[in-house]
């Protein structure tokens, strides 16, 4: 208890007297502390996912498995009756549910109508399978009855503002428009639950699909029992299928059923059709490891600070062994001192990290709650990593400077212990070699995504709009818009699709070969008009495209692309002409009169997936319209006033294909800000452990500094004597890094079908960054002993 | 108390090796106050160091108290050592961060004195060394002959049977260097052995018996009777 009092008292009278030094390790442990803090915040966000849910343990999402053009894809969604059926058929499960997929509706109060996104139809029983909470309704009842709607918190006070909604009555517009009945309010759900409704509406409201077992686009969840076994469950499941989902001899199989822990949803991404997009496992190892490189840089700079240091304190060490302290004292003298470090850092840190949490969100798209210290693993987290920082930073140091022999000591005879240095050397050159990797990783990120931004794609992206129609209108209402649309002066073409890039609204179904269902292939379903390659920009490959001159065009043509093509087997584009395929199950057949080139709908990640192009008939989802470059704002409201001569119900709405096609790249674009964020605290701890390092060494060669000055030295040759050692290291730093970092990117764009290649400039900017960075550090210190008056130096000793 | 017999010790380098003692042998009875003289370089403080068990030798043997620690492992030394040396330095070698105080309760500490037992015993010592005025002070902020006085309070405040001194004066000017020389004796007299390094003659007046060293050997052991006719 003395000792450790004996030791505090020391300890901080030596942080206070060399201020310096214990600024440069109280930032670096304090930013690396807090980073670790912000990623364990992020990790424990994501890995406790849905656990909001109190029965979370029993719930079970169901999904399929279904083989696409040779593999098998896993998909989270299944038809609206296999749930109900599967309840009837096992008692061991409790309750099923189903979720539409989420929905954009128009809800009208009055004459007031917003669109309003996140809406679900949904089975009553969801309240009875998820902890949803409502602050004001009845769960056991509130979506029993088809006409009602419970809102989230936001749209009641957008509606109702403080007023009591229950029993209110709002109008919305699904298939057609119904009048609703509020039935419940939901409090507030947790960020990270994978579903987070906006607003409830009864399954019963849903006309289409509603028994169509083939139908897949529902998120369905049962609650089932405490003896659940789910491998013995689905084992029971081939035989379901094949009594409810039989299938013609010759026809592809009907995809199989499997089910998924509530609990390991949000990770598992590799499972397509989500209901909220999922997080990745990869991400949070790689953070994870960002942070952990942060501390460790921060780390060493303690380390080495703390043993080029040791000249300083060798007098202290030498003095206590003689007097009689053993050398575990001595450790633990030392040990505390550098743990008394971590504990004040980690309170710089705390501050930090309320101070930073409003960026992160924002950076990392999560809404974590700032309160810190109320969040008990995270505290205990923090407490342990303190400690483990403390000592690791400590130990080295603490064990170098108490192995001193005390006559050594006293004799000062400790200068240069090769050990020490080549240590200290190293250490620099994995910090630096750190921060490298970190730059490369930075402008490789950064590069691709500059790639994607530019890519052709093989239509044009730049002004187009999309606007949405929300099945409001029928396809001759919709070419009527567009023709009003194309009189007006900014509009150069116009089409309209059931889907547009970077939208939503993608149909994907089997395509046979008419009269030969066993050839066949998984493709996106494209329902146009006349306009669409032409508004697009989209390249024939050959036949041609669709064309008024045909009438039997809108009723008994296609096009396919390039990857249609080769999906069928067929070796060249001309074979494909005048071949016939089904792709509905009306049974009507078309005939492909031409094949586009490739274009890519999707994201850059996958190759371009097989489509075919038919002229719709029923429902368009878009009006698509390229417009002149000049004078956009005009354009734009005088589409807004044509709109509302057309309907004044429906807000206009509209967005710009390119911005849209971007948002694809989010979890990209975030990486690329948090690497670059990374990448400057990593150089920052690092350029901070060289300027104390710098500091030091300067200090020591203070006389060999002045004498080589009076002999007739020049500043600029001391300069360069000083930072010529330092500027070696980062070389042999870049040497490390270069390999390790085109390993690690090249793996990463591996995950795109289409990537840059890491081009060598990268690395060359990479070094020339380290070594500026280096250079600019060492070189204040140089500088400054090198034109300070060589007396002082000399009288120095 | 002290008998070392054939004691010698080599310092290697890359290129020479120096034989810094040479088959020293001498016996130091309790209660003697005994300097050591000789030219710079002859091995004094090598000699001092071992005696003191800060070194240890490479050959010969070493009985202190009875018992031979030729061989003793640094823990061991360490344990003998903190219990019966203290010792004086030329450069005094205070740690800078505490206090006068501080820096003379440091071996209490070591030795898990209590606390309240510590307060009277340093500052029974202060008084002693005149120097208690001073107790809140930094070593710089005290004069060298101060600094020396907190020095040896610090290596008679465990009541060591030996202390061992350095050119304990070699700092100092000749009325601080006096004084501390008077302390020496004082401490002497009342039954502590005390082994001193100096240069000057005039200072291993203090001492009842000198042992001269040259290149590592022992010359000529004179004591004071001889010395002062
Ligand atoms: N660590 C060492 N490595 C190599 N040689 C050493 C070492 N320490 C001392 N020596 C050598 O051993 C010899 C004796 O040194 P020592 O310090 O004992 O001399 P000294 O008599 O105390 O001298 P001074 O009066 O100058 O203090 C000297 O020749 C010295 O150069
Ligand atoms: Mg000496």
């Amino acid at each position: 208890m003395v000792m450790l009092k004996n030791y505090f008292k020391i300890a901080v009278r030596n942080l206070v007297r060399h201020k310096g030094y214990t600024l440069i390790n109280l930032v670096g442990l304090a930013v690396g502390i807090a980073c670790c803090t912000l990623i364990m915040l992020f990790v424990q966000d994501e890995l406790n996912f849905d656990k909001n849910h109190r029965q979370a343990a029993n719930i079970y999402r169901l999904t399929i498995e279904i083989m696409e053009n040779g593999r098998i894809d896993k998909a989270a969604v299944t038809s609206p009756p296999i749930a109900p059926e599967l309840k009837r058929n096992f008692p061991e499960i409790k309750a099923v549910v189903r979720f539409s997929n989420n929905t954009r509706n128009l809800i009208r109060k009055e004459s007031t109508g917003m669109y309003a996104d996140q809406g679900f139809f949904v089975d009553s029983t969801v309240f009875r399978v998820f902890t949803f909470p409502l602050t004001v309704g009845n769960p056991r009842t509130a979506l029993v009855e088809p006409h009602s709607i419970v809102l989230s918190q936001e749209l009641a006070k957008q509606y109702f503002g403080n007023a009591n909604p229950i029993g209110k009555v709002l109008e919305i517009e699904l298939d057609s428009i119904y009048q609703v009945k509020v039935t419940g309010v939901l409090a507030a759900i947790p960020e990270n639950s994978h579903i987070r409704p906006n607003y409830l509406i009864p399954f019963d409201l849903l006309k289409n699909n509603r028994n169509n077992w083939w139908a897949f686009g529902f998120h369905s969840y049962m609650l089932v029992d405490d003896h659940f076994n789910p491998e013995k469950f689905e084992s029971k499941l081939p035989a379901f299928v094949k009594k409810y989902m039989p299938v013609p001899a010759g026809s592809p199989p009907p995809p199989s059923l499997h089910v998924q822990p509530l609990l390991n949803v949000h990770l598992d991404n590799d499972i397509s059709s989500q209901i909220s997009p999922p997080g990745d496992l990869k991400y949070i190892y790689l953070f994870s490891v960002l942070a952990l490189f942060i501390i460790l840089l921060a780390c060493i700079n303690f380390m080495n600070l703390a043993t080029a240091r040791s000249q300083n304190r060798s007098k202290e060490v030498g003095v206590r062994k003689v007097i009689g302290a053993t050398r575990q004292q001595l450790i633990g003298q030392f040990l505390s001192e550098s743990i008394l470090l971590g504990v004040v850092s980690l309170v710089i840190a705390i501050g930090l990290v309320y101070f930073s949490l409003p960026a992160f969100n924002e950076l990392s798209g999560k809404v974590i709650p700032g309160q810190l210290l109320k969040n008990g693993p995270v505290v205990v987290g923090l407490s342990m990593l303190t400690v483990v920082v403390g000592l690791a930073a400590g130990l080295y140091p603490a064990f170098f400077l108490s192995a001193f022999k005390p006559i050594q000591v006293l004799k000062g005879q400790l200068s240069t212990t090769t050990k020490g240095v080549v240590l200290r050397k190293g250490l620099v050159v994995l910090q630096f070699a750190i921060s490298i990797g970190l730059i490369v990783g930075t402008a490789v990120v950064y590069n691709q995504m500059e790639y994607i931004q530019n890519k052709r794609l093989g239509f044009t992206k730049e002004q187009l709009i999309s606007i949405p129609l929300n099945g409001q209108f029928g396809v001759a209402k919709a070419n009527t818009i567009k023709n009003e649309f194309l009189r007006l002066p900014g509009v150069v073409a116009g089409t309209v699709a059931n889907t547009m890039p970077g939208n939503r609204g993608w149909w994907r179904t089997i395509i046979n070969l008419a009269q030969n269902p066993g050839n066949n292939a998984v493709g996106f379903v494209f329902e146009t008009d006349f306009d669409y390659f032409s508004t697009m920009d989209i390249q024939l490959a050959d036949g041609r495209a669709f064309d008024t001159k045909f009438p039997k065009d809108s009723t008994q043509a296609v096009l396919i692309n390039e990857a249609m093509v080769k999906a069928f087997g067929w070796t060249s584009t001309k074979e494909a002409l005048e071949k016939h395929l089904e792709y509905n199950d009306n049974g009507l057949d078309f005939k492909v009169v031409g094949v586009v080139k490739d274009f890519n709908f999707q994201t850059l990640h996958a190759k371009v997936e097989p489509a075919i192009f038919a002229i719709a008939r029923n429902n368009v989802g878009y009006l698509v319209l390229r417009i002149s470059p000049d004078q956009v704002a005009q354009t734009l409201s005088a589409l807004q006033q044509k709109w509302n001569e057309f309907d004044d119900r429906h807000p206009f709405e509209y967005s710009f294909v390119d911005e849209n096609l971007n948002n694809l790249y989010q979890t990209e674009m975030r990486l690329g800000k948090i690497f670059s964020v990374f990448t400057a605290l990593a150089i920052f701890i690092a350029c901070l452990g060289l300027f104390g390092l710098a500091s030091f060494t300067t200090e020591q060669r203070t006389k060999e500094i002045g004498i080589r000055k009076v002999l007739g030295a020049s500043v600029g040759g001391i300069v360069a004597m000083l930072s010529k050692d330092f500027l070696k290291l980062v070389l042999l730093a870049n040497v490390i890094a270069w390999p390790l970092a085109w390993y690690g990117m090249n793996q990463w764009l591996q995950g795109f079908e289409y990537r840059t290649a890491i081009s060598w400039w990268i690395f060359g900017l990479s070094a020339f960054i380290a070594l500026l960075i280096a250079l600019f550090t060492v070189s204040f210190h140089a500088i400054k002993a090198a034109i300070s008056n060589p007396v002082n130096a000399l009288r120095s000793e | 108390m002290i008998k070392i017999e054939n004691l010698e010790k080599v310092y290697r380098t890359e290129e020479v090796e120096t034989k810094a003692l040479n088959k020293v042998s001498l016996e130091v009875n309790e209660g003697e106050f005994v300097a050591i003289m000789g030219p710079s370089g002859c091995g004094k403080s090598t000699l001092l160091n071992i005696l003191g068990l800060l070194d240890e030798p490479d050959g010969g043997s070493f009985k202190f108290l009875g018992t031979e620690i030729a061989k003793f492992n640094e823990r061991n030394r360490a344990d003998l050592r903190k219990r019966n040396i203290g010792f004086v330095f030329q450069s005094f070698n205070l740690i800078d961060e505490l206090t006068v105080f501080e820096n003379v309760e440091l071996p209490l500490i070591y030795l898990g004195v209590g606390a309240s037992e510590r307060k009277e015993k340093v500052e029974k010592v202060l008084e002693k060394m005149q120097i208690m005025h001073r107790r809140n002070h930094f070593p710089q902020q005290l004069s060298g002959g101060q600094q020396q006085r907190v020095a040896v309070a610090r290596a008679v405040i465990n009541n060591p049977k030996l202390i061992l001194a350095d050119e304990p004066t070699g700092n100092l000017d000749s009325a601080n260097g006096n004084e501390v020389m008077e302390l020496l004796t004082e401490l002497n007299e009342a039954g502590t052995t005390v082994i001193m390094v100096t240069h000057s003659e005039h200072d291993a007046r203090y001492a009842h018996r000198v042992i001269r060293l040259l290149d590592g050997e022992v010359v000529m052991e004179n004591v004071r009777e001889q010395f002062t006719v």
